[in-house]
C-alpha cells in the first residue's frame, strides 16, 4: 500500500505542479476607462470653436487630472458636442460610439451652477425618442462665473420624473463620468 | 494493562473511528441458525478510563435498549445478521455490523470527543450542554441551509460579517486574514481577502465543527491570529453496508431548495460520498425584494480510507461550485451615487417580483480540494503521519458594463496552493506526549487575461515553509500545554504602477520570518470548578491584498490601496475561561480575552477625496497600528434534564486604535441572547419532540467616528426564532421532522455586521420546512 499510495501522491502532485509555468498576460490596458472627456463648443452663426477638455490619465491613481477650458460669449447660442476617449490605449480609443450605441442604458445631465450662466438643451434622442446628452445646445445668458457638471449615468431610471428634462434628481443609475469645469462669460 | 491492548489503544488514539470490538465467543461455533433466537448481552465503557457508561443508547436493528448502571444491555430473540448503533452523549455515535453464530458477550470501548491534536476546552457532561464548545454532526445537518459561517456562529466567540448572501466568520472580534478555516487537517487556501468574499467550504462536509484558539493554534501556519474553525471528517463506520442520511429543507423567504445526501460505506475500503445542492432565489426583507440576491450551490466530496493497526490512510476529494448574485441596488458609481444610495429609502433597481435569476453584479467561485493522508503507527511511543493537499481555486466577479462586457468577468482570479505536512506524534512518556511538524507550501495566483480591467490584485507565487513543536503534559486534573513554531515565505508578484504614460508593470519580493510561541492550563479543582488559561504571541504576516491591492472592491464604494511597506503584525493575547457547576442542573461559564496587537494592519479612511473623471471617491490605504482588542462572554445555563432547559448568553466586545485613539470598525456590538428549550419523549426511545424559542438583543455601536465609515451604525434591534422538531422512527428508519421560523415577528431591521446596511434592511420572516432521513 505504502508504494501505492506515493505513486498516487507522485502522479497528482507532479503534473499540477507542471501546470504552473508562470505566464506573463495582458493585464496592463483598461478597455473600458474613459481617461479624457472633450466638449466642443461651436458658436451658431459662425465663429471659432471653443473646447473644454478633462484628462485624467491613471484612472483611480493619485495624479490630479488637468483641466482645459475658455471663455464663452454671452448672449451667444453654441452646438455642444461631447467625445469620452481612453488615451490610456495606444492609439488613443474612441468611447463615445459605444455609449451611443447603448442610449438607452446612459444619459449625460448637464448642471449649470448658477442660471444666470444659460440653460441646456438635449439636441439627441436614444432608440426610444428619450433625451441621450451626446449633443446639446448651450444659450449663454450673462457674463458672469461659475461652474458647469457634466455626469454621465450608466442604466439610469430615464422614465424617472423630469429626468428627460435633464434633472438628475430621480435618475439613479451608475455615474460613469462626473466632471466640474469652471466656466466663465464674457 | 496488557500490552495488546495497549497497542489497540494507541492505534484509536490517533484514528478517530475510536470504536473497539472485542468478540468473546461463549461456545464453539454452531453453525448458522434461521431463527432468531440469539441473545446479545454488551458492555459499553470508556475508553480512556474503563468506566462504565449508563444510558447509552444502543439500538439493535432500530430497537432501542438502555444500559444500565454497570453500562450493561441486554437482547435477545436476535437473528443472525445485526446492525448496531451506540450513542451516548459526548461521544460520537457509532455504527456496528455483526453476524451472530451464537449467544454473544461483547464490551464496547468508545471514546469521547476530542481532536486530533487535542485542544484544552472547558467539557461539560454532556454533548449537548451550552455553550457548545463544538458543533456535532446532528447540529450541522440541523441548519442545512445555512452557510458554513452562519452555522459556526452557534460557537462561543463566534460571529458572522455579512456582505448580503455572503458570509464570513468573525472570531473574538477579528476577521478575513486572522481567521482560519481547516480542512482536512490543512488551512483552507482560497481568495478570502475580501469582505465580500464567503468561505469556499460547503459545512456540511463536515461531521462536526469545533474553535480553536489556544497554543494548538500554532500547529498551523500562522496567519490565524484570532482562532480556527476546524472542520472534522469522522472515520468511516466499520459497518460494510451501505448507510447515510438524507434531508432537505424548503425556506420560504427566497423559496429555497437545500438538499444534501451523505453515503456511508465501510468495509475493508471505506467510501463516503456527500452530495449539496441549494437553489434559493431573491430574498424579501419585511417591505421588499433584495433584487439579485440569488444563491446557487452544487458540491461533491468523496472519500476513501483505511484503516489498520499498523497503518491508515484517507484520499478525500471535494468541489465546491457557487453562483450569487450581490443586491443590485449596491452597485455603485462614485461618492454623489452612494449618498444616494445610502438615503434611498427602498434600494435602487428593486423589483416587485420573486426571480431566481442571477445578474450581474454577481460572483461565480469554484474551489477544489484534494487530499492525502497517511499515518503510521511504528510503535507505542511514534507516530508518523504525512498529509500533501492541494487546492484550486477559481474566483469570477461580474458588474454592470458598457459595451457588451457584462458577461465578461471583471475580476477573474485562478490561484493553486500545494501543502505538504510531516509530523511526528511521540510519547515521551505515560503523561508527557508531544509533535513536531515540518509544513512547506506553494501558492500560484493568477489573473486571468481577458477582463479589461487592471487586476486588484497583482500575479504573485509565494513559496513558504513552517515548523512546529508542541508539548502536552496530562496530569490527573491538570493539563499543560505549550507549543512554538516559526514560518518563512518568499513572496514574487507583478503589479502594475498607474502612471500618467499609462499602466507599469513591476515586480516586487518580500521575505516574511515569523516566530511564535504560546502556553496553556487546565485544571479541574474540586466542586465542579474548571478553570483553563492560554496566553499567545503570533506573529502574522501580510496578506497580499495589505500589500498590493488597488481599486475598487464589489459592493464597496472606495478605492483601497495596498501597501508593500507592510511589516509583520505582532499578536499577544490573553484569555481565560471559568466555568462552574453550581448545582447537578446549573451551570455558570465566564470567558475573557485581551489581545494587544501591534503593527495592526487595517484600512486607514483617508482625510483627502480621491477626485478621478468618474467623480469623488472615498480613498482607503492599508496602514499599520497598535490596537487592543477585548471581550467577555458569560453564559448560565439551567438544564432540568429532562424537559426544560434555560440559558442566557451576554457577549460584549471592544477594540481601540491606540494611535488615531478611536474605536475599530466592525468589532461586534454586545448582544445578550437566550434559549428556552422543551424536550419530551413521546415514546420511550424512539420519538422525541424539542421546541426552541431564541430570542436575540443587539445593543447599537456607538463611538464611530464620521470619516471611519460610510453611514453611522444602525439602532439596536431585537429578534427572535423558534423551531420544532420531531424525531421519530417511520418505516423502520429514523427521521426528523422540523419547522423552524428564523425572525418570527418579521421586524424590520438593520444589522452593523452586514455590509449592505448602508442600502437595504435584513431579511424578514423566514419558514423551513426540514425533513432529516437516516437509513
Amino acid at each position: 500500500m505504502k508504494i501505492k499510495l506515493k505513486s498516487i501522491i507522485f502522479a497528482i502532485a507532479l503534473p499540477a505542479l507542471l501546470i504552473q509555468s508562470c505566464k506573463k498576460d495582458d493585464h496592463d490596458h483598461e478597455e473600458e476607462l474613459i481617461t479624457t472627456l472633450k466638449v466642443t463648443l461651436t458658436p451658431v452663426g459662425g465663429g471659432s470653436a471653443k473646447f473644454f477638455i478633462y484628462k485624467d490619465l491613471d484612472g483611480d491613481g493619485a495624479n490630479v487630472a488637468s483641466i482645459v477650458t475658455d471663455s464663452l460669449d454671452s448672449n451667444k447660442i453654441y452646438n455642444l458636442v461631447l467625445e469620452f476617449i481612453n488615451e490610456a490605449e495606444n492609439p488613443a480609443k474612441d468611447i463615445t460610439a459605444e455609449i451611443r450605441n447603448e442610449g438607452k442604458d446612459h444619459q449625460v445631465f448637464y448642471q449649470l451652477s448658477n442660471s444666470n450662466l444659460g440653460t441646456i438643451k438635449y439636441t439627441d434622442a436614444d432608440g426610444d425618442g428619450r433625451p441621450l446628452g451626446l449633443s446639446a445646445e448651450f444659450t449663454a445668458s450673462k457674463s458672469v462665473k461659475g461652474s458647469l457638471k457634466i455626469t454621465l449615468r450608466h442604466e439610469p431610471n430615464k422614465a424617472g420624473n423630469n429626468v428627460a428634462n435633464g434633472d438628475i434628481t430621480n435618475a439613479k443609475g451608475e455615474t460613469d463620468i462626473e466632471v466640474d469645469f469652471p466656466i466663465f462669460i464674457k | 494493562m496488557p500490552k495488546e491492548k495497549q497497542i489497540s489503544k494507541l492505534i484509536f488514539r490517533f484514528l478517530l473511528s475510536s470504536l473497539l470490538v472485542q468478540l468473546i465467543f461463549l461456545a464453539p461455533n454452531n453453525g448458522f441458525g434461521q431463527e432468531c433466537k440469539f441473545k446479545l448481552s454488551g458492555k459499553v465503557l470508556d475508553y480512556e478510563h474503563e468506566l462504565s457508561l449508563t444510558h447509552t443508547i444502543v439500538k439493535v436493528n432500530n430497537r432501542p435498549y438502555n444500559t444500565d448502571s454497570a453500562g450493561v444491555f441486554f437482547a435477545d430473540s436476535l437473528c443472525a445478521k445485526i446492525h448496531l448503533k451506540i450513542t451516548h452523549p459526548g461521544c460520537e455515535t457509532q455504527l456496528i455490523y455483526l453476524v451472530l453464530t451464537k449467544d454473544t458477550q461483547i464490551t464496547f470501548y468508545l471514546e469521547h470527543d476530542y481532536h486530533q491534536i487535542k485542544p484544552l476546552v472547558l467539557q461539560g457532561k454532556s454533548h449537548d450542554e451550552y455553550p457548545l464548545f463544538r458543533l456535532n454532526s446532528n447540529q450541522i445537518i440541523a441548519s442545512n441551509e445555512k452557510s458554513f459561517a452562519d452555522m459556526a456562529s452557534a460557537l462561543p466567540g463566534v460571529s458572522v460579517l455579512k456582505t448580503g448572501n455572503v458570509s464570513k466568520p468573525i472570531i473574538d472580534g477579528l476577521y478575513g486574514n486572522r481567521v482560519g478555516i481547516v480542512d482536512n487537517g490543512v488551512l483552507l487556501n482560497s481568495q478570502q481577502w475580501g469582505n465580500d468574499h464567503a468561505p469556499e467550504i460547503d459545512g456540511l462536509t463536515a461531521s462536526s465543527i469545533s474553535l480553536i484558539k489556544g497554543p494548538e493554534l500554532l500547529s498551523y501556519p500562522s496567519a490565524a491570529i484570532s482562532g480556527i474553525l476546524v472542520i472534522e471528517k469522522k472515520n468511516i463506520d466499520k459497518d460494510p453496508h451501505l448507510h447515510g442520511l438524507a434531508n432537505y429543507t424548503y425556506s420560504s423567504n427566497g423559496r429555497g431548495h437545500n438538499a444534501n445526501i451523505i453515503l456511508n460505506k465501510g468495509g475493508k475500503i471505506g467510501l463516503r460520498t456527500i452530495i449539496t445542492y441549494k437553489n434559493v432565489g431573491d430574498m424579501q426583507t419585511p417591505r421588499y425584494f433584495l433584487t439579485n440576491t440569488s444563491k446557487k450551490e452544487l458540491n461533491f466530496s468523496l472519500q476513501a480510507e483505511k484503516s489498520g493497526e499498523k497503518k491508515f490512510w484517507r484520499i478525500n476529494y471535494q468541489i465546491f461550485n457557487s453562483n450569487l448574485g450581490i443586491l443590485r441596488g449596491a452597485h455603485i458609481g462614485n461618492l454623489t451615487d452612494l449618498s444616494n444610495a445610502i438615503n434611498a429609502s427602498v434600494p435602487f433597481f428593486t423589483e416587485n417580483n420573486f426571480s431566481r435569476n442571477t445578474m450581474a453584479p454577481s460572483q461565480q467561485v469554484t474551489h477544489q480540494t484534494l487530499s492525502l493522508k497517511k499515518m503510521w503507527f511504528i510503535n507505542l511511543k511514534n507516530t508518523w503521519s504525512f498529509i500533501y493537499n492541494a487546492q484550486q481555486n477559481t474566483r469570477k466577479e461580474f458588474d454592470i458594463r458598457r459595451g457588451n462586457r457584462t458577461d465578461r468577468p471583471s475580476l477573474s482570479l485562478n490561484k493553486w496552493g500545494h501543502y505538504a505536512e510531516l509530523k511526528l506524534s511521540k510519547n515521551l512518556s505515560k503523561n508527557l506526549s508531544s509533535e513536531f511538524g515540518f509544513q512547506p507550501s506553494f501558492d500560484w495566483n493568477n489573473n486571468v487575461a481577458g477582463t479589461g480591467i487592471l487586476p486588484l490584485i497583482p500575479n504573485y507565487n509565494k513559496f513558504g515553509g513552517g515548523i512546529f513543536g508542541c508539548l502536552n503534559l496530562d496530569k490527573k486534573n491538570s493539563h499543560f500545554k505549550t507549543s512554538a513554531r516559526l514560518d518563512y515565505a518568499h513572496i514574487n508578484s507583478t503589479l502594475y504602477l498607474r502612471t500618467i504614460v499609462g499602466n507599469i508593470p513591476k515586480n516586487d519580493k518580500k521575505q516574511f520570518l515569523g516566530a511564535s510561541a504560546a502556553a496553556g492550563f487546565l485544571h479541574n479543582f474540586k466542586n465542579q470548578l474548571q478553570i483553563k488559561t492560554d496566553l499567545l504571541y503570533v506573529q502574522r504576516m501580510p496578506g497580499i491584498n495589505e500589500l498590493y491591492s488597488f481599486g475598487l472592491h464589489q459592493g464597496v464604494s472606495g478605492i483601497e490601496e495596498g501597501n508593500s511597506l507592510l511589516k509583520m503584525e505582532k499578536s499577544l493575547k490573553w484569555q481565560i475561561a471559568i466555568k462552574k457547576e453550581i448545582h447537578h442542573a446549573l451551570s455558570v461559564s465566564l470567558e475573557s480575552f485581551v489581545q494587544r496587537i501591534n503593527g495592526f494592519i487595517y484600512l486607514q479612511p483617508q482625510p483627502d477625496f480621491r477626485l478621478t473623471i468618474r467623480g469623488a471617491f472615498p480613498l482607503f490605504i492599508y496602514q499599520q497600528t497598535n490596537a487592543d482588542i477585548l471581550g467577555s462572554t458569560f453564559f448560565v445555563n439551567y438544564d432540568q434534564n429532562k424537559n426544560w432547559l434555560f440559558n442566557v448568553n451576554a457577549a460584549w466586545y471592544a477594540g481601540y486604535n491606540r494611535i488615531d485613539k478611536n474605536k475599530l470598525i466592525y468589532i461586534p456590538p454586545a448582544q445578550l441572547s437566550g434559549l428556552i428549550s422543551y424536550r419530551k419523549k413521546i415514546n420511550y426511545h424512539t420519538s422525541k419532540l424539542e421546541i426552541k424559542f431564541q430570542p436575540r438583543y443587539v445593543l447599537a455601536v456607538n463611538g464611530i467616528e464620521a470619516n471611519q465609515d460610510f453611514k453611522a451604525p444602525p439602532p439596536d434591534f431585537f429578534i427572535a426564532n423558534l423551531s420544532l422538531a420531531l424525531h421519530t422512527q417511520f418505516f423502520n428508519k429514523e427521521m426528523t421532522f422540523g419547522i423552524s421560523i428564523d425572525n418570527v415577528f418579521d421586524h424590520s431591521y438593520r444589522d452593523y455586521l452586514n455590509r449592505m446596511r448602508y442600502f437595504a434592511d435584513e431579511t424578514g420572516r423566514n419558514i423551513h420546512f426540514k425533513l432529516v432521513v437516516n437509513f
